[in-house]
């Protein structure tokens, strides 16, 4: 599995939606259903599989499955 | 001449409505007891009030005072279908003609989903219309996603970050905090896309 599907599978879990309705290029502005709580468990969710706190640079980046992938693939 | 922070807009004292909610400006012994409901909360308490004990009832008061001075309001955050109050959102006025936001909500259901974002963005449109301000501030603990979430999703600007400011003794984790701004041109737009 890709960052990039796992990004995908991490915001798909976090807005209860499936997996083919995650398109590659959503973000916070974009994908409706990434609401507040949404935005919680993604971050807790990435935090636990890199088994760390994030940075705060990292927390305000994280806006787009792209910066989750990103993240994910330097780990 | 009294102070541009200290005036007494009209708009102030407006109920401002959105499609699902109605801001309604608080009186004091409604700020006291949201206030209340807030501090003994200890999720909510830590994420506003930053990271003190549980206050007593008159440090609570003394927090309600401060909160409703000349340059301070607070609104209540109601469904419309039924008053059922959901939380507040308050403001304060500072010079040159800025205001700091706080929201807090009592529960985050799925279903009320984007309240925040509704709510919000309803009255910083309605404060830079009708009571001409002109900078929107605001500041959250860097651990607070989803407050950092609202001002991402509004379009804030993050202007700075203050770093390991706090400490969250039910963590024991160094905090730090994020500055985050709309204003300028950026206002300009926000006001002008929101205008429905």
């Amino acid at each position: 599995m890709t960052s990039l599907d796992l990004a995908r599978e991490i915001l798909s879990k976090a807005t209860h939606q499936p997996l083919t309705a995650v398109p590659a290029d959503a973000s916070l502005h974009n994908f409706d259903q990434w609401d507040s709580i949404a935005h919680v468990h993604i971050m807790l969710d990435v935090e636990e599989r890199l088994g760390r706190d994030l940075t705060p640079d990292e927390i305000f980046d994280l806006q787009s499955v792209d910066a989750i992938a990103t993240l994910l693939g330097e780990a | 001449m009294t102070k541009w922070h200290r005036q007494k807009f009209p708009a102030l004292n407006q109920t401002v409505s959105t499609e699902r909610f109605d801001l309604v400006k608080m009186n004091g012994w409604q700020v006291f007891k949201a206030f209340r409901r807030t501090a003994i909360d200890d999720d909510l308490r830590g994420s506003v009030f930053r990271y003190m004990k549980r206050p007593s009832l008159i440090k609570t008061y003394a927090m309600m005072r401060k909160a409703t001075n000349k340059s301070s309001h607070t609104f209540a955050i109601q469904i419309r279908e039924t008053g059922e109050l959901l939380g507040w959102h308050s403001f304060k006025l500072r010079p040159y003609k800025t205001a700091v936001l706080t929201i807090v909500l009592f529960n985050r259901e799925r279903e009320l989903s984007g309240v925040g974002v509704e709510v919000r963005r309803a009255l910083i449109r309605h404060l830079a219309r009708h009571a001409g301000v002109e900078n929107f501030s605001g500041f959250t603990n860097v651990r607070n996603f989803s407050s950092v979430q609202l001002y991402q999703k509004l379009g804030f600007k993050r202007v700075g970050t203050h770093s390991h400011v706090d400490f969250d003794h039910e963590t024991d984790r160094i905090m730090s905090s994020f500055y985050f701004e709309l204003n300028g041109e950026a206002l300009d737009r926000f006001v002008e896309e929101n205008d429905t």
